[in-house]
């Protein structure tokens, strides 16, 4: 059994990580707005969390103009989805072992 | 740190949570290119049939033609784009057997039933189908649905013509407000 990923436990992180992940495709990005909507946090929240996530390599951030308004696009990065993949087993082994 | 079993069940709650809320949101993104394009072939095909009512049949004939074409134009685009996808084509297949059973029933009831309730038989038959499919998809489309249905509804207080020009208003404008809508509360990728 591998150990926790303390970067990915986190609340909030494991909201922002799943909400990521469920966007399939590989290149797409999510809208800082959208994604600030759908797992219910704050722009600081966010952001401070984004950040972390960041530096850990599991998300791109990338920030363009859009009709001149500045927009930031997030993504998923290949090793932030092996990271969440093995967290999310992780879980599970830790309810097939206490079922067992 | 370790996580107790408790810990790790209310952690994969959140994350089924999420990821349901993720695909909602991915649908209402999807969808509101299909709503507005549909909404406006409504609002040409309500306005052609004013302009030559004796062409009616076929002017609604070529309006579902070209909303069934534009949809799935959209549905294969999206599927080229990301052919790692599956798609449940159940939900697809069951909007065509309604729109079937409805024009068959139109076509059949068309000169026994009052005018009045015909012109809200095929609309409201159509928001039913919205309403059903936002039982899988996500709560918007009931909400599109039901708004739709009720103000059909209301327009059988007016009289003609006043009912076909509501009815006008009502399909295309449900169908186009509920597009932007959806693209507003979705995610596009």
């Amino acid at each position: 059994m591998s150990g926790v990923n303390e970067v990915i436990h986190q609340a909030m992180r494991l909201k922002i990580m799943a909400a990521l992940n469920a966007i399939s495709s590989k290149k797409a990005a999510i809208e800082f707005t959208r994604l600030k909507a759908l797992v219910e946090a704050t722009d600081g929240n966010l952001g401070a969390h984004l950040d972390t996530l960041e530096k850990a390599g599991y998300i791109v951030i990338e920030k363009r103009f859009e009709e001149r308004k500045p927009q930031t696009r997030v993504r998923m990065s290949p090793a932030g989805r092996r990271a969440f993949a093995e967290h999310v087993a992780y879980l599970r082994e830790i309810i097939d072992s206490a079922g067992a | 740190m370790t996580i107790d079993p408790n810990e790790a069940a209310a952690s994969l709650q959140d994350i089924a949570t999420i990821e349901r809320r993720t695909h909602e949101a991915l649908c209402y993104g999807g969808s509101s290119a299909i709503f507005i394009i549909w909404g406006i072939l409504v609002a040409s095909g309500y306005g052609l049939t004013e302009l030559y009512p004796r062409s009616a049949r076929i002017i609604w004939l070529a309006v579902t033609a070209m909303g069934c074409v534009g949809t799935a134009s959209i549905i294969a685009m999206r599927r080229r784009a990301r052919p790692q996808e599956t798609r449940d084509w159940r939900l697809v297949w069951a909007m065509a057997a309604l729109a079937a059973f409805g024009a068959a029933w139109s076509y059949l009831l068309g000169p026994i039933v009052p005018r009045p309730l015909m012109y809200s038989f095929q609309p409201t038959l159509f928001l039913l189908g919205i309403i059903l499919a936002g039982l899988w998809l996500g709560r918007f489309f009931v909400v599109i649905g039901l708004v739709g249905i009720a103000l059909i509804a209301l327009g059988h207080l007016l009289a003609e013509p006043w009912l076909r020009l509501w009815m006008a208003a009502v399909m295309s404008g449900t169908l186009i407000v509920g597009g932007i809508w959806l693209g507003r509360s979705g995610v596009s990728r």
